[in-house]
């Protein structure tokens, strides 16, 4: 008994200094380290968010967390910025571990994240979002002397004083930075931070945050899924999986299919995921044999000509030409806000023109007449499904239903077994993952209910499919389903039109491309004279 | 004719202080993206509880206070059913006024009531101006609370922090939920002041107006103080200008009998404010200082994405 | 016919299964929602009886006399039952247009024009019996569906919010019918039985008059039938037509809508005047089943109890039969109530208190679903899986 007891006690004593040796370890690696997460565990339900992640930021680096949708670098972040508890595992900042209890006390510590859908209010004014969340007292002159003074040493200029709803995107996020740099972060997160910017306006960001992190003690951590922008502004990438921490590699070692295939967790090609990777590089980039062969399609289907339209938010068309074929797929780019969710909604007969005709088959469709281009055959993919594709409180029947009722009834009542072996059918043939056809459509996960919308659109057999961002916030699988039903659409002799602002995707599965600015074509090409310098200069203006 | 135009001015402007401190609760409750339709149940139980109030205790002040609460015990309801349990705020907002109209009329027959009247008080040398001097400064004392309402409202929405959220909330919820702002809780607290303010008026009504509490007598002027906020476009000057407009057409029966002009009937003349309400309506086109998150639903619970 | 009788019984079954499906939730918290809707109404029932203990009277004696006056002495059932028709007819006009996505609550408003057409018609139109009734009666709708139609013309025109415009007419209304019954070039009664001049209206003649029938004891008129023909007719047509989905799909998402062809100027209209028109129904009804006279507090808060009946029933027009029943048992209840020293006014009390435990049983069960015991019981309610 009494050796089982001395056992126990250096068994004991042996767990006890390891901990002490690891918590050393720790705290020597973190001295250098802004940032540091240990053994970081986040659960909801039965789904394991994070496993065991590992990350820590050096002062003075950038440092890159590359990962799909969905692999748990959001997760990650909103626990450093104290959204989240971590159900196990440590964070650390400037050596100190600490329990961030919310986004006021991340702040307090000097952790700050640049968000991606903006924090920044329209009605309000710059210095007004500037001072939002604050806790002291309201002193507006002071905040505006900070705004000079942050403006000046990192080059953002901005007015104080204009409302924010005056300021272009590339504006809204300089001010997000300066809210951030107004807290004296030592860890700056910029989630997805280009999504809306062009390409100048990304590299000027990349610039200023260069310009910050190099001030002593201060580091930044990017979070995104385009490898080039990865390998462009970071020091060292991390990348993760399913929770979990892949690689850790230095970026002058790091490769585009390599990490590529680290984010996937298989061979994948850049191209056909392209969007998932926001590859434009022609290095990586290679010419379809599809394009050449399909060079001449034959009958014209939509004819938007000369279009012209002015909606109450400021949007505008000036003169849109575009014309697509049976069996053509026309992708549609340009940075955000130059009119192609216009175009969406003039498709979708949600807006009219004032000047100029859309036509389809040779007949004039009449613009902003409720249903009027669903009737001619223009099916739609919507950019936002919650706002015009699809109604959350009613059943996922009735949703699927929404473009055929008339065709399933009978004196106006709809027959119920018409109904639902339409329905089955749909729900089969794409996996729509549902309890049943009469559960709430609000109740789908997200994916499912896009499926649904895309049933719904495909199954009217239309002439004409308009795809809008279609690919935006999906994983890999996802993308590949979302890919291969617009492929398989276009085979099957409906013409495509793709507007997406990921020039990858639209470069990967266009026969043609149009650039619109300001609501103009600004740049035509088909797709064997696909250039990406090109594209992004037309995308800036420039012709 | 000046005497007549003095009068006609008096008793306008004297209506048009119920509807003004109503509505100024209201234009901070829109502001937070509320939009409350028991303000009448507000207005009533605040006329409700000053009546009672002055009646048990003889003291007209204690009555605007009981006034004050009954109008925040409305609100408060309103704020949790609506901003912490998520029930439709229209629903809701039927719902508790009907549920007042019900319980104010059922306490006033069982219990007797003898609330007085609030003295009148002249403001020297100013109620001496003419044609504007008596309406503006010859009023009950409640009355001249218009003037430092609207200025402190107008401190309070536009140069406070708890006013700068206010408004973010009222404009976008969700933005000004990522900055660490507790969007329901300024629903809440909005709300909290529209109650206080709509018991003030109703306080106004029963004690200063009139000197008793009768069935319904609030009759829609809640309603017409939202209208009031709505016509004023969202700005504290639109709401101030349609509160006595609508003050104006509430007083019009009484006007033309003083003036003895008597040539439209009494059932028309009683619609009035309602009429020129829903006319009011009809002229706003200026829709740009609308809260843009106006009635718009809030998820507190962040999911997990 | 033994086959036959069982295969009813499972259409039945499966009929009231999906009926409850459709109203609850599709989930495993079914159970929790019944406990909570059976413990809110309960607990309306209990603070009303703490409220008439609180003014001096017995919660029990209230209680029967209320059922004594709506259900028990003779005769009782039937009133009610007449008493419930406007309230059904309200409570489906509310259902239509909430449906629509438009909050229609000026539904006492219309009722009162409603009734003023019809007795407009019944009074001054002459011509055979049948005739003037059937007119009468197609005239409140008319004069309903005129009046929320002011509020249709004020969205078209200005985007005016059809709660408020509907709102402001409900305070105008009254007056208008104040006005026809107080002028005797209008509908003023100068006859002789009118010796005072009180502003009212002529009785409707007898033979101009909803007709009447006897069941089971209890005096019926022909709005009964009408009623419950039209509120099933309704409710099944917004549940099974196409135009009930597109109806639906407006109310739900009116941009997804505008895809389909779905518009406020036509589906949202004419939701709109069908529940102005069915308001205007009911004030037909009163006018022609029994009050046969126009006063300016025709409607007589059935526009008001209509509109909770139909919270109540949470906007479901089968459960609206139930719950208009209901109101309509509070309001002939409440002539028994005399005896007990309670004033009757004390329904209206009981009336807004049930409303909101109508409201009550949704809301809480997200909140407890939310909690750390309903994460527990029932798991974090995220939606579906990929």
């Amino acid at each position: 008994m009494e050796n089982r007891y001395t056992f126990e006690l250096c068994w004991w004593a042996a767990i006890a200094a390891h901990q002490l040796i690891k918590v050393k370890v720790l705290n020597m690696k973190s001295s250098s380290d802004v940032l540091s997460l240990s053994s970081i565990t986040k659960r909801f339900g039965d789904i394991l968010a994070c496993d065991h992640v590992d990350f820590n930021v050096p002062e003075g680096s950038i440092v890159g967390l590359l990962g799909q949708n969905g692999a748990g670098k959001s997760t990650l972040m909103n626990i450093v910025i104290g959204l989240y508890q971590p159900d196990a595992g440590s964070v650390s900042v400037q050596g100190n571990q600490v329990k961030i209890r919310s986004p006021k006390h991340a702040a307090e510590l000097g952790v700050s994240m640049v968000h991606q859908h903006f924090s920044v209010i329209e009605a309000l004014s710059v210095w007004e979002s500037v001072c939002l969340g604050d806790k002291s007292s309201y002193d507006p002159d002071s905040v505006k002397d900070q705004i000079f003074s942050l403006a000046e040493k990192y080059g953002l200029g901005v007015d104080p004083n204009s409302r924010i709803s005056e300021l272009t995107p590339g504006q809204r996020q300089r001010v997000e930075i300066l809210k951030c740099l107004r807290r004296d972060p030592k860890v700056l997160i910029l989630d997805e931070p280009t999504s809306v910017l062009t390409d100048e306006e990304s590299v000027k960001l990349f610039d200023v945050v260069q310009r910050v992190v190099e001030d002593e003690g201060r580091a930044a951590v990017l979070i995104s899924h385009k490898l080039d922008e990865i390998l462009y502004a970071t020091q060292q990438i991390v990348i993760m999986r399913d929770g979990q921490v892949i690689e850790k590699i230095p970026t002058e070692n790091a490769e585009a299919s390599f990490l590529a295939e680290a984010m996937v967790g298989r061979k994948v090609s850049l191209r056909s995921s392209a969007s998932a990777f926001g590859i434009t590089e022609t290095d990586d980039y290679q010419l379809d044999e599809k394009s050449v062969e399909k060079d001449n399609f034959a009958s014209l289907v939509l004819k938007v000509e000369n279009s012209t339209c002015l909606d109450d938010r400021g949007r505008r068309l000036e003169g849109f030409n575009l014309e697509a074929s049976a069996g053509e797929i026309v992708g549609v780019t340009g940075a955000e806000g130059n009119g192609q969710a216009l175009l969406a909604d003039l498709l979708s007969s949600l807006v009219s023109l004032s000047e100029g005709s859309i036509s389809v088959d040779g007949k004039i469709v009449k613009t902003g007449v409720p249903g009027a281009m669903s009737e001619a055959g223009i099916a739609v993919i919507p950019e936002d499904r919650h706002h015009s594709g699809c109604a959350l409180e009613l059943t996922v029947a009735e949703n699927l239903i929404l473009n055929r009722a008339k065709q399933l009834s009978n004196w106006g009542i709809i027959r119920k077994e018409n109904r639902d072996s339409f329905v089955n059918d749909l729900i089969k043939k794409y996996d729509v993952k549902a309890s049943s056809s009469e559960q709430i459509f609000g109740n789908l996960s997200g994916g499912n209910q896009q499926k649904c919308v895309v049933a719904r659109e495909l199954s009217a057999n239309p002439k004409i499919l308009v795809a809008v961002q279609p690919t935006r916030g999906l994983d890999v699988g996802a993308i590949e389903f979302m890919v291969a039903q617009i492929k398989s659409a276009s085979d099957n002799g409906v013409a495509v039109i793709l507007i997406s602002t990921e020039i990858s995707e639209v470069l990967e599965l266009s026969d043609r491309l149009i650039v619109m600015y300001k609501g103009r074509n600004q740049l035509e090409l088909s797709r064997k004279d696909f250039e990406v310098g090109a594209i992004g200069a037309a995308m800036a203006g420039e012709s | 004719m000046l005497g007549d135009i003095e009068t006609v001015l008096e008793s306008s402007i004297r209506l048009g202080h119920i509807f003004l401190f109503a509505a100024l609760g209201e234009y901070v409750a829109e502001r937070a993206g509320t939009i409350n339709i028991s303000l009448e149940g507000m207005l009533l139980a605040g006329a409700y509880g000053a009546a009672l109030g002055a009646s048990e205790t003889g003291s007209p002040v204690l009555g605007i206070f009981a006034g004050i609460i009954a109008g925040l015990l409305v609100a408060f309801l309103q704020a949790l059913l609506s901003h912490r349990l998520n029930i439709d705020q229209f629903v809701v907002g039927i719902a508790l006024t009907v549920l007042v109209i019900g319980l104010t009329t059922f306490l006033f027959l069982e219990i007797k009531m003898l609330p007085g009247r609030i003295h009148e008080f002249e403001i020297p040398l100013l109620a001496e101006i003419p044609v504007i001097g008596k309406a503006l400064f010859a009023q009950r004392w409640l009355a001249y609370a218009a003037f430092f309402l609207p200025v402190l409202i107008w401190r309070i929405v536009n140069h406070t922090r708890w006013g700068l959220e206010v408004r973010s909330v009222g404009e976008d919820p969700a933005a000004a939920n990522v900055n660490g702002i507790p969007v329901l809780k300024r629903r809440r607290q909005s709300i909290y002041v529209a109650g206080l303010c709509s018991g003030l008026a109703g306080a106004y009504l029963s004690l200063a107006v009139t000197g008793a509490f009768s069935q319904n007598m609030s009759a829609g002027k809640g309603v017409v103080a939202i209208a009031a906020v709505l016509f004023g476009g969202w700005t504290l000057m639109g709401t101030i200008f349609g509160a006595f407009l609508f003050g104006f057409a509430d007083a019009l029966g009484l006007s033309l009998q003083i003036i003895g002009l008597n040539i439209i009937p009494g059932p028309i003349l009683d619609s009035m404010p309602y009429l020129l309400a829903l006319i009011g309506l009809l002229t706003i086109s200026n829709l740009s200082r609308k809260p843009a998150a106006l009635a718009s639903k809030f998820d507190a619970s962040g999911d997990a994405s | 016919m033994r086959d036959h009788k069982l295969k009813l019984k499972n259409k039945t079954d499966k009929k009231f299964f999906d009926l409850f499906n459709s109203v609850f939730l599709n989930d495993s918290r079914k159970i929790l929602f019944i406990f909570l809707v059976l413990f809110c109404l309960l607990g309306g029932l209990f603070f009303s009886g703490l409220l008439v203990a609180a003014v001096g009277g017995s919660p029990t004696k209230v209680l029967s006399s209320l059922i004594e006056g709506s259900f028990q002495t003779p005769g009782a059932f039937g009133r009610t039952l007449v008493e419930a028709i406007p309230l059904l007819l309200v409570s489906i006009g509310v259902i239509v247009s909430f449906r629509a996505g438009h909050y229609n609550i000026g539904t006492e408003g219309q009722v009162a024009i409603g009734a003023l057409f019809a007795a407009v018609i019944a009074l001054q139109i002459p011509g055979p019996e049948w005739f003037v009734i059937i007119f009468a009666i197609l005239g409140s709708f008319l004069g309903g569906a005129f009046w929320s139609g002011i509020a249709v013309g004020a969205y078209l025109w200005r985007r005016v919010d059809v709660m408020i415009s509907t709102l402001l007419l409900t305070f105008i209304a009254p007056n208008i019918v104040l006005f026809a019954v107080s002028r005797d070039y209008l509908l003023l009664d100068t006859t002789e039985s009118n010796t005072r001049l009180a502003s009212q209206s002529e009785r409707v003649p007898e033979e101009k008059r909803l007709p009447e029938f006897e069941i089971f004891g209890q005096e019926l008129h022909w709005g009964v039938i009408v009623a419950v023909i039209l509120s099933i007719l309704l409710t099944g047509l917004l549940g099974k037509s196409v135009w009930g989905l597109k109806v639906r799909l407006l109310g739900a998402n009116f941009v997804t809508a505008k895809r389909f062809g779905v518009t406020q100027a036509k589906e949202g209209a004419t939701a709109l005047l069908l529940s102005g028109g069915f308001s205007g129904l009911a004030g037909g009804m009163i006018v022609m089943g029994s009050a046969f006279r126009l006063q300016s507090h025709i409607a007589n808060d059935f526009g008001w109890d209509g509109l909770l009946s139909a919270l109540v029933s949470r906007l479901n027009g089968y459960f609206a039969i139930l719950s208009s029943i209901f109101f309509a048992a509070l309001r002939t209840g409440s002539s028994f109530l005399a005896a007990t020293g309670v004033s009757r006014t004390i329904t209206s009390v009981i009336q807004g208190l049930m409303v909101i435990a109508a409201l009550m049983p949704a809301a809480l069960i997200v909140v407890i679903s939310r909690s750390d015991y309903g994460r527990q019981r029932f798991g974090n309610q995220k939606k579906g899986s990929d």
